[in-house]
C-alpha cells in the first residue's frame, strides 16, 4: 500500500472530525483518494485508527500522523502564498505534493521562516510543531513585514517578497539583501529605514515587501 | 585597428555621477557652452586627442543596471551588444560605491579595456567612507582615478590609462549551471560572434535585444538551440547573478573601504531627524520657505532689482546707451536700441537688473539647501501628496527648480525614471509653475490687489496643478516608479561649493537667456514698426477685450511671454503699476488676477519650448502648444467670469 495513500485519508479524517464528524461517509466525501475498504484495513492494521459503528476513530499514534500531514499541507499552502504570492486556489494542488515529502525538519525550517503561522490561508488552524511551541517558551524573534516594526525596533531581513525585478534589484544595489539588520527611523509620512552604513526612505508598499526576524529588545 | 583610427570610448555610469563633466572635461570643453545642457535622452560624442590618437567619448544616458534594463538603460547596453565601442570609462560615484562596484563588474564582463573615473571621493569622505583607490583599483583589475569632475581635477589623468586599453584579468565566477551554460553558449555562437560572459548573461536572461541582434549573425538553427540552453537553465538569473556579485563586492570593500568615525554635530542630526517627521518636518518646512521668501523675494527680487533697476539702469547706464545712441544716424537703429521696445534698454537692462538678482539668489539659496542635504528629506515629506498626482517624491526637486528656471527644471526632469513620470512632471512646470523672474514680478503687482485675490489666484495654480497631474496620471499610459532614495546626513555646507554651484547655475541661465531677451524684444519691436503688432492686437481684441475684459495691449503681453515669461509679465507690470510709461488706465485688481493667471498658464517661454522638443521631438513640442495656448485663454475667460460674480470689495 502506498503510504501517500494512507496520508490521504489520515488527511481527511482530520478535515471531517475539524468538522465535528467521524462517519465513515463523511470522510469518504472529504477525501480526495479513495477510501476503500482496502485502506481502511491497512489502517486498521496499523493501529492508526479504530472503528466505533459507523465513525473511524484515531489511535493516538495516528492522530500524531495525521496532525503532522496537516502541518505540512497548511505550511505549504501558506509558504506559497505569503512568500511566492500565488492564490489560495493555485497552492492547492502543489501543496498536495508537499505534505507527501516534506523532512521534518524542513517543516520546522518553513514554519520558522514563516514565523510560526497560526491558520492556514484557508483559514483552517495549522496544528503546532515542536518547533512553536519551544518558540512561544523562548519568545523566539518572528518573521514578519517591515510595516509591523514599530520606530526604535530593528529586525534582520529575512527575505523580500516583490515581484517586481526593477524594485528588488534596485533594493539589493542599496545593499539592503536578507542577512541585513535594518531598523525603522519613522513610519509617516514616508517609511525611513536605516541600516548601519545607509539610511534609506521608501514607500510603504515596499517596505511591505521586506520581511525580517524583529529583534528583541533586550530587558 | 590602426593608429589612424579613432579609438571609440564608451561613456557608462549611474545617474548623476558627473558622467557628462567628465567628458566634457577630457574635450576640455565648458559645461555651459556645450550642447549637451540637454538632449540627455541621447547620446552625445565629444572628441580629443591623446599621444597624436583621436579618441571619440560616447557620453550615455546614466542607468540602474543593464540586464534588467529600463528604456534609458537601452542606450548603453545597445552601444556595448553591438561592439560598437573599443574601451569603457566607467563614471562612478565613490558616495555609492556598493552600487557603482556592481556597475564595475558588469561591465568588465564584457571584455573591453575598462577604466573608472572614481568621482566624489572628497564627498565620500567627509560621510567618513575613505577608499583605499589603490587596493580596490587592483582587486578590481582595472586603473582607476578618482576625479572632481565639475572642476575638472583629476580628469586629464585618465587619458594615460585609456590610452593602454588593458583588459581586466578579473572573471566573476557564477554557480555551475550559469558557467556551463557558457560554455554551450560559446560552443553555439563563435565563430561567428565572440562569446563574452556580459553577452552570454543576456542571452541567458533572453533578453530581446541581445536576441535579435544575434539572429542577423546566427543560423535559425542556432538560434533554436540557443533557445534550448536558455529554457533549461531554471532560477533566475538576474537574482544568482545579483548574489555573486554582491558577496564579491562585499569582500572587495572589507578591505579597500576603511569607515571612520565622522564628527556629529548633534543640532545638525536633530534637525535631520526632526526635517521628515510629520508634523515638525513641515514646521521646518516652514522656516524654510520664509527664509526662501525673505532671502530671494526681499533681498533678491527688491532690495538688489530694485537699486539695479532704479538706481543703476534707470539712473546712470541707460541715458547713458540713450545719449551714446544718439550718435547712430539711424532713427530706426536708435529706437531698437533704447526706444520703447529697445534691445538694450528693455530687453538686456531687465535681464541684468531685475530677473539676474532674483536668479543668482535662488541659486544661491538652492545651492545651499542642496549641500546642506536638505533636497531628500523635502522628498520624503511631499512624496504623498505627489503620489496622487502620478508622481513620487522625487519630482520635488524639478518642480523646486522650476521656481528658478522652468527650462532648466525641464532639463533636470531626466532624473525621474519613467517616462509618463517625466510628462506629467513637465506638464505641470510647463502649465503652473512660474519662473523666479515671473515670479518676483508677479508678487510685486500683486501688492496692489487684496489678500483674497492673492489667495484666489494661488487656489486656482494649486487646483490646477493637481487636477493636471491627477488626469495625466489616469490618462498616460506607464507605470509609477517606485520611491527608493538614500537620505544623507545633515551637514554645515561648505560655502565654496555652495558659491561655484551659484556662480555655473547663474552663467547657464544668463547663456540660455540672455539671447531671448534681445531678440525676443528685437521681435516685438519689428512687429509694432510694421504694424503686425498693432494687427494683431486688433485681431485678439474681441477676445482679450469682451471676454478677459483686459486693455488691448495685453496681447502685446501674452505674444512676448512665448518668447520669454517674465518678458510678458514686464510690459504686464508696467499696465498695472504706475511709474512704467504706460498711457492707458491702470489695470484693476480683477484684471491683475486674470491677466497674470493667463500668463502664468500659457508656454513659459520659447527656450523650454526648443528643449520639450529636443527631447520628446515636434510632434509632443506642437502638441503642448495646441493644447496650452488654448486652455490658458478659457481659463482665463472662466476665472474673469466668475470673478466678476463676487462682490467687489473682496478685490
Amino acid at each position: 500500500m502506498h503510504v501517500n495513500l494512507i496520508e490521504e485519508v489520515l488527511e481527511s479524517i482530520w478535515v471531517t472530525e475539524e468538522k465535528g464528524s467521524s462517519n465513515l461517509a463523511e470522510i469518504k466525501k472529504h477525501s480526495c483518494a479513495e477510501v476503500s475498504d482496502e485502506v481502511v484495513e491497512e489502517l486498521l492494521k496499523n493501529k492508526l485508527v479504530t472503528i466505533d459503528g459507523d465513525d473511524l476513530l484515531f489511535t493516538e499514534t495516528g492522530r500524531e500522523q495525521a496532525k503532522n500531514v496537516i502541518r505540512r499541507h497548511r505550511l505549504a499552502e501558506r509558504l506559497l502564498t505569503d512568500v511566492l504570492k500565488r492564490t489560495a486556489d493555485e497552492t492547492e494542488e502543489t501543496a498536495c505534493e508537499f505534505e507527501h515529502f516534506l523532512a521534518p525538519e524542513i517543516t520546522e525550517g518553513i514554519c520558522t521562516l514563516l514565523g510560526h503561522p497560526k491558520t492556514c490561508p484557508h483559514g483552517s488552524v495549522i496544528p503546532p510543531g515542536t518547533c512553536c511551541i519551544e518558540a512561544r517558551k523562548t519568545v523566539e524573534s518572528v518573521v514578519i513585514p517591515l510595516t509591523k516594526l514599530e520606530p526604535g525596533e530593528s529586525g534582520k531581513i529575512a527575505y523580500i517578497t516583490t515581484q517586481s525585478h526593477p524594485r528588488l534589484h534596485k533594493l539589493l544595489s542599496f545593499g539592503f539583501a536578507p542577512g541585513l539588520t535594518v531598523s525603522v527611523h519613522q513610519k509617516t509620512p514616508t517609511f525611513i529605514i536605516e541600516s548601519d552604513k545607509t539610511q534609506l526612505a521608501l514607500e510603504k508598499e515596499i517596505a511591505e515587501d521586506i520581511f525580517v526576524w524583529k529583534k528583541e529588545e533586550s530587558a | 585597428m590602426n593608429n589612424k583610427e579613432k579609438l571609440r570610448v564608451l561613456a557608462a555610469g549611474g545617474t548623476n555621477t558627473g558622467k557628462t563633466s567628465v567628458c566634457l572635461g577630457l574635450a576640455r570643453k565648458n559645461i555651459y557652452t556645450a550642447s549637451s545642457a540637454s538632449g540627455k535622452m541621447k547620446v552625445n560624442t565629444e572628441e580629443y586627442s591623446y599621444n597624436g590618437k583621436k579618441y571619440t567619448l560616447f557620453d550615455t544616458p546614466g542607468y540602474y543596471n543593464l540586464l534588467n534594463a529600463s528604456e534609458d538603460d537601452q542606450k548603453t547596453k545597445e552601444i556595448l551588444l553591438a561592439g560598437r565601442a573599443d574601451a569603457i570609462l566607467h563614471v562612478a560615484n565613490a558616495r555609492h560605491i556598493f552600487r557603482s562596484l556592481l556597475m564595475a563588474i558588469e561591465l568588465i564582463e564584457f571584455d573591453l579595456p575598462v577604466v573608472m573615473a572614481l568621482n566624489m571621493t572628497d564627498e565620500a569622505e567627509k560621510f567618513g567612507n575613505k577608499l583605499d583607490i589603490e587596493s580596490l583599483s587592483e582587486q578590481l583589475g582595472i586603473p582607476i582615478a578618482p576625479t572632481i569632475a565639475n572642476i575638472g581635477d583629476g580628469v586629464e589623468t585618465l587619458k594615460k590609462p585609456i590610452s593602454k586599453r588593458k583588459k581586466s584579468l578579473l572573471t566573476m565566477r557564477y554557480n555551475l549551471s550559469i558557467e556551463k551554460a557558457f560554455d554551450e553558449i560559446r560552443e553555439t555562437i563563435e565563430p561567428e560572434v565572440t562569446f563574452t560572459r556580459g553577452l552570454g548573461l543576456f542571452i541567458l536572461n533572453n533578453d530581446s535585444m541581445a536576441l535579435n541582434m544575434l539572429k542577423i549573425a546566427l543560423t535559425d538553427k542556432k538560434i533554436v538551440e540557443l533557445q534550448s540552453i536558455i529554457s533549461s537553465l531554471t532560477g533566475d538569473i538576474s537574482l544568482m547573478v545579483m548574489a555573486a556579485r554582491s558577496k564579491f563586492i562585499e569582500r572587495v570593500l572589507s578591505v579597500s573601504l576603511k569607515k571612520e568615525e565622522i564628527t556629529k554635530i548633534p543640532l545638525l542630526e536633530k534637525i535631520g531627524t526632526l526635517s521628515t517627521h510629520k508634523v515638525y518636518g513641515f514646521i521646518i518646512l516652514g522656516f524654510v520657505l520664509a527664509f526662501l521668501y525673505f532671502f530671494i523675494g526681499r533681498l533678491g527680487a527688491e532690495f538688489i532689482a530694485d537699486f539695479l533697476d532704479q538706481t543703476l539702469f534707470g539712473g546712470y547706464i541707460n541715458p547713458f546707451l540713450t545719449k551714446l545712441a544718439g550718435y547712430i544716424p539711424s532713427e530706426f537703429i536708435q529706437e531698437a536700441l533704447v526706444g520703447n521696445y529697445g534691445m538694450l534698454t528693455t530687453g538686456l537692462g531687465t535681464a541684468l537688473a531685475i530677473i539676474l538678482p532674483i536668479i543668482v539668489t535662488f541659486f544661491f539659496a538652492f545651492s545651499f539647501l542642496e549641500d546642506l542635504g536638505y533636497m531628500p528629506r523635502l522628498s520624503v515629506l511631499l512624496n504623498s501628496a505627489f503620489k496622487k498626482m502620478g508622481l513620487n517624491g522625487k519630482a520635488i526637486l524639478p518642480m523646486i527648480l522650476g521656481f528658478s528656471c522652468v527650462t532648466m527644471a525641464t532639463i533636470s526632469t531626466r532624473v525621474l525614471e519613467e517616462k509618463k513620470e517625466r510628462i506629467i512632471t513637465i506638464l505641470m512646470l510647463v502649465l503652473v509653475i512660474p519662473c523666479s523672474a515671473k515670479l518676483s514680478v508677479i508678487i510685486a503687482m500683486l501688492a496692489r490687489v487684496s489678500l483674497v485675490s492673492t489667495l484666489i489666484l494661488v487656489a486656482i495654480l494649486l487646483l490646477m496643478m493637481f487636477a493636471t497631474g491627477y488626469a495625466s496620471s489616469k490618462l498616460i499610459p506607464g507605470e509609477k516608479s517606485d520611491f527608493i532614495m538614500e537620505i544623507f546626513p545633515l551637514r554645515i555646507p561648505s560655502l565654496k561649493a555652495v558659491l561655484y554651484k551659484t556662480y555655473k547655475r547663474s552663467m547657464w541661465f544668463l547663456d540660455e537667456a540672455l539671447p531671448f531677451f534681445i531678440y525676443g524684444m528685437f521681435c516685438l519691436f519689428l512687429l509694432d514698426k510694421i504694424g503686425t503688432l498693432k494687427f494683431l492686437e486688433d485681431l485678439f481684441s474681441p477676445l482679450v477685450v469682451n471676454w478677459l475684459n483686459l486693455p488691448p495691449k495685453f496681447t502685446d503681453a501674452y505674444l512676448l511671454s512665448f518668447f520669454r515669461g517674465e518678458a510678458g509679465i514686464i510690459v504686464l507690470r508696467d499696465m498695472a503699476i504706475p511709474g512704467h510709461g504706460y498711457s492707458g488706465e491702470l489695470l484693476t485688481p480683477i484684471q491683475i488676477v486674470v491677466s497674470t493667471l493667463v500668463i502664468i498658464l500659457s508656454i513659459p517661454c520659447l527656450t523650454t519650448l526648443l528643449v520639450i522638443i529636443k527631447e520628446y521631438g515636434l510632434k509632443f513640442g506642437l502638441l503642448l502648444v495646441a493644447l496650452i495656448m488654448p486652455l490658458s485663454l478659457f481659463i482665463g475667460v472662466v476665472v474673469n467670469f466668475l470673478l466678476r460674480l463676487l462682490p467687489a470689495g473682496l478685490f
